[in-house]
Formats: structure tokens, sequence, C-alpha cells
């Protein structure tokens, strides 16, 4: 199931906050055009993972690979130039720039004027609503279309590895599936490889592939979705079946 | 009524205000990116007109004259003062990234007394005298007694400035990663910006306008020393708190206020208390308008 050369490797990593570890050795892979998730409960250590890899918490030991190569240690904006772009929880949209601003530092580290354009006029189509609000300023959106500018603007920087922090958090039921559907079409449609932290396993074990669940900053299942789903454990703790 | 003297008193707030302004974008710019009171701000506006003097006095010797010696001057300060900016964040902030604000601050104060005692013993602890270089426009001669050409080009240079910067902050890519840093600095670093670079350049940019103010108003009042960065930073501080710190339209328009208040009050009242007043009025603006005349809410922050 997992391809020899998996396009995110990590590596037994130690990430800490302060003096607290966050994650005490992490094992993962993510393959090229696979949806991951990473299932766990609040502070189980999923956003720090998340974290780690782009390296805003750069972990203390372990390695994390990326097309092979070691990333752990660059400075942030160089983890991005390689093709790995988060939405953060709580989405972080610039308040004050407009959504074409928002979505124009997306493309902050690309220098093909054509092809932004051609992105973002594709984006637009893609999101309508950001389209009609394309000159107001960010913070004035409600937090579905906060997300769905989030995950635009991610976009804008034609990702090889998408990570998604909590994209259902806070938003009504029908915004999360409308969320989720754009999710499952971006790894369809553009074979972007995604690994997606969600509170909400029932949600993320429909779009994934395979899944992990992370416990106290352990990695203490790793399995196909499908058999996650069926897990008795995974479905006690996190389906609430 | 004396409309002349009016006049005057609007004019010549008009100038202090336009200097203020100029340092208080430094000031802001720097607030908005990395939250820090950079109190050695006024240092390097001191230091620039230091620097002008100083390459004045070669050219002089040299035997040039006129503007093309203001302008050369000028354009020393701003190289050199910016490089004191850019080495000040590196050696003194940029190490305190992560310590608590109020380390940095006390890193900020130490600045300032290092600088200003570094050109104390460097130079000399007397006021020097700057030369006026700007001519008298002969198309001026029937307001002389309102406006100095010294000032009509503070205004002009100020306007410049302001225009330019604008500029840069709304369209270019720099500009833009620069807003985007002041508003949410882990999503700029998320969206493959670098973070230290902004902050370099904004020390670099906040202390090349410092050293044109500096400049300005060294030709304007004729005499400088040391210790002309402490009131003056001190004066465009309050200008910049007055705006609402962080806003540059605010940093602006708090400089403009604070000159003209303090022009009409030494103008109409005395000028004893010239510096008390400009302080009671920024009390009496923060008791009403806590987060300045341009609060955060309704402005960029940069």
């Amino acid at each position: 199931m997992i391809t020899p050369e998996p396009l995110l490797k990590i590596d037994d990593i130690h990430s800490f906050y302060g003096n607290i570890e966050a994650l005490k050795g992490i094992r993962l892979e993510v393959a090229e055009a696979e949806v991951v998730t990473l299932i766990g409960a609040n502070g189980a250590g999923k956003s720090t993972t998340l974290m780690s890899i782009c390296g805003l918490t750069p972990p203390r030991r372990g390695a994390i690979y990326f097309q092979g190569e070691p990333i752990h240690g660059l400075a942030p904006h160089r983890i991005v130039a390689r093709g790995i772009v988060q939405v953060p929880e709580g989405r972080r949209i610039f308040p004050e720039l407009t959504v074409l601003e928002n979505l124009g530092m997306g493309a902050f580290l690309r220098r093909d004027p054509q092809g932004i354009k051609a992105d973002l006029d594709d984006l637009l189509g893609l999101f309508p609503i950001l389209a009609q609000r394309r000159r107001q300023p960010g913070g004035t959106l409600s937090g579905g279309e906060q997300q769905m500018l989030a995950i635009a603007r991610a976009l804008m920087g034609r990702p090889r590895l998408l990570l998604l922090d909590e994209p259902s958090l806070g938003l009504a039921p029908l915004v999360v599936r409308r969320i989720f559907e754009t999710i499952a079409a971006i790894n369809r449609e553009r074979r972007t490889t995604i690994l997606l932290v969600e509170q909400n396993a029932n949600l993320a074990l429909k779009v994934a592939h395979r899944g992990y669940v992370l416990e106290n900053g352990r990695i203490t299942l790793a399995a196909d979705a499908a058999a996650l789903v069926a897990d008795e454990r995974v479905r006690q703790a996190y389906l609430g079946i | 009524m004396n409309w002349d003297y009016l006049l005057s008193l609007f004019m010549g707030g008009l100038t202090r205000g336009s200097i203020y302004a100029l340092i208080a974008l430094g000031y802001t710019m720097v607030y908005g990116i990395i939250s820090l009171i950079n109190f050695a701000h006024g240092e390097i506006y001191m230091i620039g007109a230091f620097t002008a003097l100083i390459v004045i006095g070669v050219l002089t010797l040299a035997g040039w004259n006129g503007m093309a010696i203001l302008l050369i001057a000028a354009a020393a300060a701003v190289v050199y003062a910016a490089a004191y900016g850019w080495t000040m964040e590196r050696i003194a902030y940029r190490p305190l990234r992560r310590a608590p604000r109020l380390s940095a601050l006390i890193s900020a104060i130490g600045m300032s007394l290092f600088l200003q005692n570094y050109v104390r013993m460097a130079q000399t602890a007397n006021f020097l005298p700057f030369p006026n270089l700007i001519p008298d426009f002969a198309c001026l001669k029937p307001v002389a007694h309102i406006v100095r050409a010294s000032e009509i080009v503070i205004y002009a240079v100020t306007a410049l400035v302001m225009l330019l910067l604008t500029l840069l902050v709304k369209f270019t890519r720099m500009g833009k990663a620069m807003r985007a840093t002041a508003q949410d600095r882990e999503m700029a670093m998320l969206s493959g910006v670098d973070v230290d670079q902004v902050i370099s350049l904004t020390f670099i940019i906040g202390s090349a306008i410092a050293a044109i103010g500096g400049v300005l108003i060294a030709s304007h009042v004729g005499q400088i020393n040391f210790y002309i960065g402490f009131l003056a930073g001190i004066k465009a501080f309050v200008a910049a708190v007055l705006g609402g710190i962080g806003s540059m339209p605010g940093a602006v328009l708090g400089g403009l206020v604070l000159g003209w208040t303090e022009s009409f009050f030494t103008g109409y009242v005395s000028s004893d208390y010239e510096d008390v007043f400009a302080f009671l009025f920024l009390v009496g603006i923060l008791i009403f308008r806590p987060s300045g005349l341009l609060g955060r809410k309704q402005t960029e922050k940069v």
C-alpha cells in the first residue's frame, strides 16, 4: 500500500512546545496522490505534526524527508518553496488584505504571472463566492467563505503536498459537506497529495485512503481508511458508534 | 486678528509635523511588523543628520557648492542610516525575537543610549552649525515672513516620500509581504514569506526615511548635536501613538496634528511649556481614543 519512495516520510520526530514534548516519536508516510488523515483527540499532537512539517515547530529529534530529501531544519519559507503548503487551523486569512490579495499571497513564491492568472481564474470559477467578494477584505467573509478562501489561497501555490488542519472547525454541517467535497475533488482532479488533520473522524475517513490515529503524541494505529472505520477501538473512541 | 502670523504658525506647524511624520513612520512600521517600540529610532535620525554634515564638510573642502552637495550628502545619510538600522536589528533585536517583549524594549533603550554616547565621543558634545544649502527661491520673496524655502522643500520631500512609500506598500511584492507579516506573521511564513528579510527591509526603509527627516530639519534649523534624536524621537513616538501605532496614515496624521498643536500653542500661549503641552495633548487624546486617531480597526497596519 505504500510506494517504495513516499512523497513525505516522517521518521521518529520529537517536537516540543516549551518543555512539553508534544510529539513523542512520530513515524508516518504519505505517498504521491494519496489522501492520508491524522485523527485523534484534542491535544494529541495533530496540529503540532503539521507545524513540524512546515518548520514552524521544528522537531528536536528525528527526520522529515520530502521527495527523498531532508527538510527538517529548513526555514519555513524554504519548505513552502519545496511545495508543501498548509491551510492552518482557524483558516488564518489576512484580515485586512482583500480576497484577491489573499489569493495573491498564496502565489507569493511563484514567478509565472501567466500561470498565476490562469490559476486565479480557475479557482474563482471553482469558488464563485470568492469571485463575488474579490475586493472585500478577507476579515469580512463568513467562516465558510474564509475556509474556501484559505483552501483556494493554498492551491494558488500549486502545492505538491497540501496540509489541511481541521477544515471543518466551527462550520455549519452543510458548509462542511461542501468543503469535504472540494477536498475530494482537489485530490481526484488535480492529483494533489493531501495530509488531512481532522477531529471529525467520520468525515475524514470518508475522503481519506489511509489514516493514522494519534494519541498523546504517539501513533497508535495505522491502516487503510476502510479498516479504521471497521476497527472497534476507532469506532468507540472517534466515530461515536 | 493677524492673518499672516496665523499662517506662519500654520506653516511652521506643517514643517514640524512633516518631520515628526517622517520619523513616526519608522516607529509605526517597526511596531506593525514586530510589535517593538524601537526607542533607538530617534538616534538613526540624528546619525543621518551627522552623516550629512560630515559629507557636506568634506565636499565643501573639495570645492563643491550648492544643491549638489546637499543631494549627495542626503544620499549618503540615507545609505548610512539604513545600514545602521539594519545592523541594529541584527545585533540588538533579532537575538531577542523569541524573548519576552520587555527584553527587546530594554535592548532598544540601551541601543539608544549607546548610539547617543557613541556620537558624542566620536564627534562632539557641542552644537555644530549645519549649513543651509537650500537656495532662497526668488518667487518666495513676497511670502518670506510666512514660509521659507527650506520649508517648501520639506513639504515637497515629505509628500514625495509618503507617495513612494504608499506605492511600495500597496503594490510591490515586498510591500504585500510586509502587510501580510504585520497581520499574521506565522501565516506569512506559511505563504513563503522570508520574515527575517521583511523585518530587515522594514528597518532599512524606516531608517532611510528618518535620515531624510534628519537632513531636512538640520538644514532648516541650522545646527545639530548628538542629542537631537532624543526629543525628536520621543515626539515622533507621541505622533505615532496619537495616530494609532501600527497605522501608516495614522503616523502621518499624528505627526501633523502634533506639529500644528505645538506651533499654535507656542505662538499664542507660551513657548516655555511647548513640550509639556505636546504630552498633555497626547494624554487627552488617549483618554478619549485609546487606540489613537486612526485606531487599528479602520486602518491598514504595517
